[in-house]
């Protein structure tokens, strides 16, 4: 390489940097990546949270609205956080139900997916993907943020799921 | 860069616990000041009481963006995140502190001739004494209101009454008789009684980690900073991210900000101070390094950012039938309002210092999502489906009683901050680098001070307790890394906080403390603001 055209390159580069050093390009590409979550996505995201926060004697996560809660939430800059671990737990879920079964994760057999989550959740999925329990436990939080925190947000059905909480909730808790 | 070409007399740097005070004083005594606050101005309207946007924080912490740190817990691999942030928001912390209002003691000063000299411990005496701060913690007293304070005086010339307390302080009182401890009503900076336009506590129960909307509870931006805005000597300046101080020979001329918009500026002053939180006004100090000052401003004892002191933790929950006494939510007072200051001082054989610390008593926080979430976990291991469903219905068929302990975090050398070689935050500025190893006797108290609690709970007649065990805090009160002292090699600051390097130079945060402290140390921080304040402008 010519000194002159190696001097160039060094030149754009440095003036490249100052404009737009690595934290905002970072930022920029994070905020591309996080673009809201497609109808597919939501649907897995209520399956796993259903999973996470069953039904039983007190409603589960699907029944206390999850699905609506990340629809509402899925542009703020607080659910972005949990965003790309969705994604991530998403794509990998369709895949490996697609090598079995033909067909995405959503459309597995009820008892099938759970035995898929059972072996994510103990760690036996492990070698899926580096990084899957750890994005499971984002999904974790999730669930527990949209099951418990105001309806306003959409999960938390008419205050349903604070009443396992003593059989009782203060009005207080209400946002509204 | 906007420079306004205004001259201030004093620029003042966080308008915290350590920033509000101080500006508040100068300004009545007509002084300009400007008064910079990294964080935003928050309306009532802004903090409505709704856990997920209020409580856990996204509201007061910067993202992990703006608040890259990293930090190493003890051996542990370092952790790239916006951790140990205390509130960034015009009031600082105190919009979401609990308001525990403790003195210090006579003996809360000389911990190193009380409690004597330790291994691999660096606590000092302070050069001053109870004398020098407890007209100014009366001061506090009376512009802020503490309840129950005689100081605190309505218009009709009565006190204020104390805050009400829940049925469970009887059973506290009764136990700790039994035991021979002596409890006191906890003094808290929260209103009882509407006073100076404020509002009376409406006893909802989310007060710490939540602000105010009543203005009951003593916030900064309640307090002192409308005092000081009603001078009209005071520019505050929220949005301002202070990152650089320039100085010139040993002053500090201006300082660098980015402002709203990520616009730069500078702003200069006659005197400079910082109380933006021990670590940030470490990393400040560090980061404004010059070639005449390479080490950093203010350093040429080589110790700013060293012995950073946090409130070593212990956390007891008592489990209770729930016959025993009404749940929080069913009372008249969600406050136990009930505290222990019998062990400040620990004669245990198995302790080298036998420092202790305060006791208050009070309910878990009752943020649904937050108790969930804590229960989602076993030790390390996260639990979800049936067993989380079943552990929360167990959780909940009892009433719980939790203490939290002050106790001395002993300053190591283990423990500070520095300036990282590989994070930075988003303005391409070098993030925090912090080392957090807790001394092995501040571990040893913090148990100890446990089983005291596990003792009177069980006499209360608890099912069970439960000790969390986590050495490392969660970081709210932060001190040291800029100590004071009567000799430059030995300290940062001069008995009056001055920088013994930069003569312009004041820090007013709990940075200068050279100890840990036996109580939460907001009010010593902000008596101590009001002490600088006054030898500033010569009335100390």
């Amino acid at each position: 390489m010519k000194k002159r055209t190696f001097l160039g390159i060094l030149v754009s580069l440095t003036g490249f940097w100052l404009l737009f050093p690595v934290s905002k390009v970072t930022s920029l590409f994070n905020r591309l990546k996080t673009r809201p979550l497609s109808d597919h996505e939501l649907q897995t995201a209520a399956l796993i949270a259903e999973y996470i926060y069953p039904e039983d004697s007190d409603p589960g996560a699907s029944a206390l609205g999850i699905d609506t809660y990340c629809a509402n939430q899925s542009s703020t800059s607080y659910f972005r956080r949990h965003i790309p671990s969705l994604r991530r737990v998403t794509a990998c879920l369709d895949a490996e139900s697609r090598k079995t079964d033909h067909s995405d994760f959503s459309a597995m057999h009820p008892e099938d997916r759970a035995a898929f989550l059972d072996l994510i959740a103990s760690g036996k999925a492990d070698h899926l993907y580096l990084g899957i329990r750890n994005d499971f436990y984002t999904l974790v939080d999730m669930t527990i943020e949209g099951c418990f925190s105001d309806p306003l947000h959409g999960g938390n059905r008419n205050a349903r799921a604070w009443q396992i909480l003593d059989g009782t909730f203060k009005k207080e808790w209400m946002y509204v | 860069m906007s420079d306004t070409g205004k001259m201030y007399d004093v620029c003042i740097i966080g308008s915290g616990a350590g920033g509000a005070p101080v500006a508040a004083a100068l300004a009545r005594n007509g002084l300009k000041i400007a008064l910079l606050e990294r964080g935003p101005l928050y309306s009532d309207r802004d903090l409505k009481k709704d856990e997920l946007t209020v409580c856990r924080m996204p509201m007061f912490k910067p993202d992990d963006a703006q608040g890259a740190r990293e930090i190493h817990y003890g051996n542990a691999p370092p952790l790239f995140t916006n951790h140990l942030w205390t509130a960034t928001c015009v009031g600082g912390g105190t919009r979401v502190m609990s308001g525990f209002f403790f003195r210090m003691k006579e003996e809360d000063f000389k911990p190193r001739t009380r409690f004597g000299a330790i291994d691999n411990a660096a606590h000092q005496d302070w050069p001053i004494d109870l004398a020098d701060l407890q007209p100014y913690y009366d001061c506090v007293e009376s512009d802020i209101g503490i309840d129950g304070s005689a100081l605190v005086k309505k218009s009709n010339g009565s006190s204020m009454t104390p805050l009400k307390a829940h049925p469970v302080s009887t059973l506290i009182d009764t136990a700790c008789a039994q035991l021979g401890l002596h409890p006191i009503p906890t003094p808290r900076a929260v209103l009882s009684e509407e006073w100076k336009n404020r509002g009376p506590c409406s006893y909802s129960g989310f007060c710490g980690s939540y602000a105010c909307l009543t203005g009951a509870k003593a916030s900064m931006h309640e307090t002192y900073i409308k005092d000081a805005l009603e001078t009209g000597n005071v520019t505050l300046l929220p949005d301002h991210y202070v990152y650089s101080l320039e100085a010139r020979g040993n002053a500090i001329q201006r300082v660098h900000f980015f402002g709203p918009g990520n616009a730069p500026g500078k702003i200069r002053a006659r005197i400079f101070i910082l109380a933006c939180s021990s670590i940030e006004t470490a990393r400040l100090l560090l980061n404004s390094h010059t070639t005449e000052h390479p080490d950093g401003l203010a350093n040429s004892s080589g110790l700013v950012g060293k012995n950073l002191t946090f409130t070593m933790p212990s956390e007891v929950t008592g489990f209770f039938k729930k016959d025993l006494f009404p749940s929080p939510n069913a009372a008249s007072s969600p406050f136990v309002q009930r505290s222990i200051q019998d062990l400040h001082i620990l004669n245990d054989d198995d302790l080298s210092y036998k420092r202790g610390g305060t006791v208050v008593f009070l309910f878990p926080h009752p943020n649904p999502i937050q108790r969930v979430m804590m229960l989602s976990y076993s030790g390390n291991q996260r639990i979800w489906g049936k067993r989380l469903k079943d552990r929360i219905r167990e959780y909940f068929s009892y009433n719980h009683l939790m203490s939290d302990s002050f106790i001395d975090f002993l300053p190591n050398p283990q423990t500070f901050v520095t300036i990282s070689k590989t994070t930075r935050d988003y303005w391409g500025i070098p993030s925090a680098r912090i080392h957090i190893v807790p001394h092995l006797e501040s571990i040893k108290s913090a148990r100890i001070m446990a089983k005291h609690l596990v003792s009177l709970y069980n006499v209360m007649g608890a099912v069970g307790a439960y000790y969390n065990p986590n050495p490392f805090t969660a970081g709210e009160l932060q001190h040291g890394t800029c100590r004071f002292g009567n000799d430059p090699k030995t300290s940062v600051l001069d008995p009056f906080c001055r920088s013994h390097d930069i003569k312009n130079l004041f820090v007013t945060d709990a940075s200068f403390m050279p100890s840990g402290l036996p109580i939460p140390s907001t009010f010593t921080t902000m008596a101590n603001s009001l002490r600088v304040a006054g030898h500033i402008y010569g009335k100390g």
